[in-house]
């Protein structure tokens, strides 16, 4: 008996002893709860939850005296990520969750008092005594601290679209897409597919639109320009509301980027916001162009004497100045695209010809139209960069393309080769169409120019030579319409900005959808007024039969992982966005990361279950994009108001200093007054 | 060719246990195709209540094509001659405690039709333990006429009391091999006769199945590879025949149909080859060692429940593949 109690007694001491060693050495470090909270505050230091800021609010709320839903300008999603955090439940915000909002003085009654400027925690507020004042908005939290401050009223609030680069596009579920079936995200349902490693072979989805010459749209009434640079930042337009335009006048200052160019000539109607073509939806600031019919164009600029010969700088402004921008689809400019390979010493100059999405012909018409002019594009941008080697890629399933190329290689006699591509989709993404043609691997995650590789879309080529030979700014680019639903499919000249109803016309098929971009990686848009812009190469109009077909659950196959060209694990990836697990948040292993996902829905096309993959991975793309953004801005609010309360306090001190010297000097004399008092007395 | 869809997949895989289906019904008798009504209509209208609760489309769930298969499995692993409700109740009970609690298909974590057999194994011992002697012949060895009153009545007639008798497994379990090969080595032959008919027609379907892409060949390798490594580690001792264990019960069934579920595998390559043959291992042990004729439906749990983990320590591991 009182061994067996021993016994216990020796194996229980044993075992605590050990618990509480593992329970020591094994502790994980984790954040303070109080860091972990002021870091999902917004730091606006705004005070309306009743802390005198964001780093007290944490402390109290960490230490159980305050609610997790005070916080206004953080909205809904700062109170779900707190209640994440502590693990209780979250009580909705105390207001209506109105989106992002900033702060706007009226001009036209600002008196120049300077109270809002002390008022506001972030020193978002210009101005000086009997100055008009402005907000910096991009500096502004809105908090609404400066609203009360102002004695004329003459500050509101208003609501803002984030910008481009931070709008995050729904999450698409089974009920959303059911609804809305147009606006489903993912690829058309193409009936022949066939799943590759690192890829999906799919065939015959080109044949409606092939081989046949080019058409040309009549000019529409109406043309809408967005203001929209590369970044998703917004152009600055150079042109008012009335302003007399001609074709190929520059209408914005290039920004960042590059300029934008009047289609043709009119009057400028209106600048106003219209819904574009972006995966999160939205609107943007346009300019709207009535057209006179005339067509009268611009002077053009002066043409190069020899481009062949021209300086890479020269070239590069050239290119800058006609405004063209890569029509691959993603409209990045192309200027700083050579630039940018320059610097990086490329030696290749891949031309991309391949256009390895399905339904699109347009690269390979021009391809067989233009190649002279694409060559000699080729020539130029090669020049630009400093690249000695050119080949040409394109699909071996076009020969014509092929053949074109070849003729207009031999009649330029330049040193070219074209290199066929058997590969399947996605061939053409210019991450991988660099091993078929150089033999030489991109990086995960890294660009072409890593490897010496600078990669241009053939319509790119063409508009480049156009802009040196002939100064012509680029306005006008190829474009299949196509898809079962499509009336008059083809290939179509048509100039930036021209409303898609004038392609497509307005008959719907109810739930089919219209596609900006190829079968495979295209844009529903929900709006056909949307204008075409450089990046488009393709509109399809959706046939009741090509609708892709509904969700059905994840039966955890791994098609998707298989075919996945960058290595990732679609289903896990799915299932864990899906719960909202680590969504926003840094991924945990490389194929678990949403941001190495180029959306070339490969996933997608093979899912057996019909599962809205590419549109569940944008979604945790844009969601850390946006997050990652919004930190930032919390990190330089935060900065900015600790600079303010430390240059208060240095303020503050130096008064005191001030203060106390005097008092210090009054003594000092008065001392002096009484010994020299004295010493006279 | 086009690509597969979710129910296209299902409806393959129901086609692949086909062969086996028939060479069951030929060996025991219309008691299979009895069975097979009872869980499948069983297990349709549970899922179709449950889905009707959970306020979604019954219709689309039902033509996914998952519970027919789960039912298809159920019906096979089950003896043949049995009283319809235990069929009815393995039917309901795999599509209730093995799919729908956990939100549906693709949400599971036990395979369904193996939570099913197993509830009614571990409800029902005596009954499940019935197996009729199986002889070729298209007059079965059960007729047809006393099998539907048994099914239907639950009584057993003296024709199906002495026709039903205790498996090879069951006595292998029990007595162990050298007493097995005492009581009557003939008869044994005769009967893996029999099994190895039903072996073909299960082997027949998976490689219907690895031919199209439907299963990945690791998992069936995997499950063969364990199965027959550790039979033969058991051979040391007093263990039976590989032929033995490779050829009865479920083994062939288990390893192209059960153990290759997508959903309930892991999902990275090493994960998948160890899940199986770690299915193999613990389904020999089981039967050699443990007091069940059948270790797979056991197996086949526990190692449902280990899935996350093994990719989960495959993935940590850096060995993950596509």
């Amino acid at each position: 008996m009182l061994s067996a109690v021993l016994t216990l007694t020796a194996i229980a001491g044993v075992c605590g002893v050990g618990l509480g060693a593992a329970g020591r050495r094994l502790a994980g470090q984790r954040d303070p709860v109080v860091e972990r909270i002021d870091e999902l505050l917004p730091q606006t230091q705004c005070g309306q939850c009743g802390y005198p800021g964001c780093r007290p609010y944490a402390e109290a709320v960490a230490a159980g005296q305050a609610p997790v839903n005070l916080c206004t300008p953080g909205g809904n999603g700062t109170v779900r990520a707190i209640a994440d955090l502590l693990q209780v439940d979250a009580e909705p915000a105390n207001e209506a969750d109105s989106g992002p909002l900033i702060a706007f003085i009226d001009e036209s009654q600002c008196i120049g008092c300077t109270r809002c400027l002390p008022a506001c925690p972030v020193d978002a507020i210009l101005g000086a005594q009997r100055q008009v004042h402005t907000v910096i908005a991009d500096e502004c939290t809105g908090c609404r601290l400066c609203v009360d401050a102002c004695p004329m009223d003459c500050i509101h609030m208003e609501a803002v679209e984030p910008p481009l680069n931070s709008r995050v596009r729904p999450l698409p579920t089974a009920q959303s897409t059911a609804a809305q079936p147009q606006l489903r995200p993912g690829p058309l349902r193409h009936p022949e597919v066939e799943p590759r490693r690192g890829g999906v072979a799919v065939s015959g989805a080109k044949d409606r639109t092939r081989g046949q010459p080019p058409r040309s749209l009549a000019l529409p009434e109406q043309f809408v320009l967005p203001l929209l640079d590369h970044s998703g930042a917004e152009l600055t337009p150079t042109v008012g509301v009335g302003d007399r335009v001609r074709r190929g006048t520059p209408v914005t200052q290039p920004g960042r980027g590059v300029p934008l160019h009047a289609p043709t000539s009119g009057v400028i109607a209106g600048i106003e916001r219209r819904p574009i073509v972006h995966p999160a939806g939205g609107t943007i600031t346009c300019l709207i162009l009535t057209a006179d019919g005339a067509d009268r164009p611009e002077n053009p600029m002066p043409t190069l004497p020899d481009p062949l010969r021209s300086e890479p700088r020269e070239l590069l402004t050239r290119i800058r100045d006609a405004g063209i921008r890569g029509m691959g689809g993603a409209a990045f400019p192309s200027s700083l695209k050579l630039a940018d390979a320059a610097q990086c010493d490329v030696d290749t100059l891949v031309v991309n010809g391949v256009e390895c999405d399905t339904y699109l012909t347009c690269d390979e018409t021009l391809l067989r139209e233009r190649a002279d002019d694409i060559i000699s594009g080729a020539r130029i941008a090669a020049r630009a960069c400093g690249a000695d080697r050119i080949l040409v890629a394109v699909k071996s399933s076009a020969p014509e393309a092929a053949a074109a190329a070849q003729r207009a290689i031999e009649t330029a006699e330049a040193d070219i080769q074209v290199v066929q591509v058997a590969g399947h989709y996605p061939a053409g993404n210019e991450r991988h169409i660099v091993f078929p043609t150089t033999g030489r691997t991109v990086p995960p995650g890294a660009r072409p120019p890593a490897v010496g590789v600078v990669c241009q879309n053939v319509s790119t080529l063409a508009a480049i030579h156009r802009a040196c030979f002939y100064g012509e700014a680029s306005i006008e680019r190829l474009v299949t319409v196509t898809g079962g639903g499509a009336t008059d499919p083809g290939n179509y000249w048509v100039r930036v900005g021209t409303p898609l109803t004038a392609l497509i016309g307005n008959a719907t098929e109810p739930g089919c959808r219209v596609i900006v971009g190829g079968g495979i990686m295209g844009t529903p848009v929900a709006d056909r007024e949307v204008p075409l812009t450089h990046g488009m190469n393709g509109i399809v109009v959706e046939a009741p039969d090509e609708a892709p077909r509904m969700e059905q659950p994840c039966i955890r196959c791994g098609r998707c992982a298989e075919v996945c060209p960058e290595g990732l694990k679609p289903l896990e990836l799915v299932s864990r966005i899906r719960a909202g697990v680590g969504v926003g948040e840094p991924a945990e292993s490389i194929e678990l990361d949403p941001m190495r996902c180029t959306g070339c829905s490969s996933c997608e096309l093979v899912c057996p279950s019909s599962v809205p993959l590419s549109g569940i991975l944008g979604h945790a793309r844009d969601a850390l994009r946006a997050r990652m953004r919004e930190r930032e801005q919390a990190e330089r609010a935060r900065r900015r108001h600790e600079a303010q309360q430390a240059r208060e306090e240095r303020r503050r001190r130096e008064k005191e200093e001030a203060r106390r010297r005097k008092r210090e000097a009054m003594a000092a004399s008065a001392k002096q007054d009484r010994q020299s008092e004295t010493t006279e007395g | 060719m086009a690509a597969p869809t979710t129910p296209g997949i299902m409806g393959q895989v129901v086609l692949a246990l086909l062969p086996g289906v028939a060479v069951m019904a030929h060996l025991f008798g219309v008691g299979v195709l009895l069975n097979l009504a009872a869980a499948l209509g069983a297990a349709v209208i549970a899922e179709a209540l449950v889905l009707r609760l959970r306020g979604q489309s019954a219709a689309a769930a039902i033509l996914d094509g998952s519970t027919p298969l789960a039912a298809t499995i159920i019906a096979l692993a089950l003896p043949p001659a049995l009283p319809f409700w235990i069929p009815a109740l393995a039917g309901a009970l795999g599509v209730l405690l093995g799919k729908q609690v956990y939100g549906g298909l693709g949400q599971n974590v036990f395979n369904p039709a193996m939570v099913g057999y197993l509830a009614v194994m571990l409800a029902f011992p005596q009954a499940i333990s019935l197996w009729p002697p199986p002889e070729a012949g298209w007059g079965a060895s059960l007729p047809a006429r006393e099998a539907l009153d048994y099914f239907l009545t639950g009584a057993l007639t003296p024709v199906t009391d002495a026709l039903t008798h205790a498996t090879p497994l069951d006595r292998l379990a029990t007595q162990g091999f050298p007493a097995m090969t005492d009581g009557g080595l003939s008869g044994l032959l005769a009967a893996s006769g029999a099994w190895l008919w039903l072996g073909g027609g299960f082997l027949l379907g998976g490689l219907f199945l690895l031919a199209r892409q439907i299963i990945d060949w690791r998992l069936p390798l995997g499950v063969i590879a364990g199965t027959l490594a550790t039979a033969g580690l058991l051979q040391l001792g007093d263990g039976a025949p590989l032929t033995f264990h490779l050829l009865t019960g479920a083994t062939l069934m288990a390893a192209f149909f059960i153990a290759t579920d997508p959903v309930t595998a892991p999902s990275e390559g090493t994960a998948r080859l160890i899940y199986a043959g770690l299915i193999g291992v613990l389904a020999v042990v089981i039967r050699e060692l443990g007091g069940h004729p059948d270790g797979f439906a056991f197996a086949v749990l526990m190692m449902n429940a280990a899935a996350p983990l093994l990719d989960y320590i495959v993935r940590r591991s850096g060995g993950g593949t596509a």
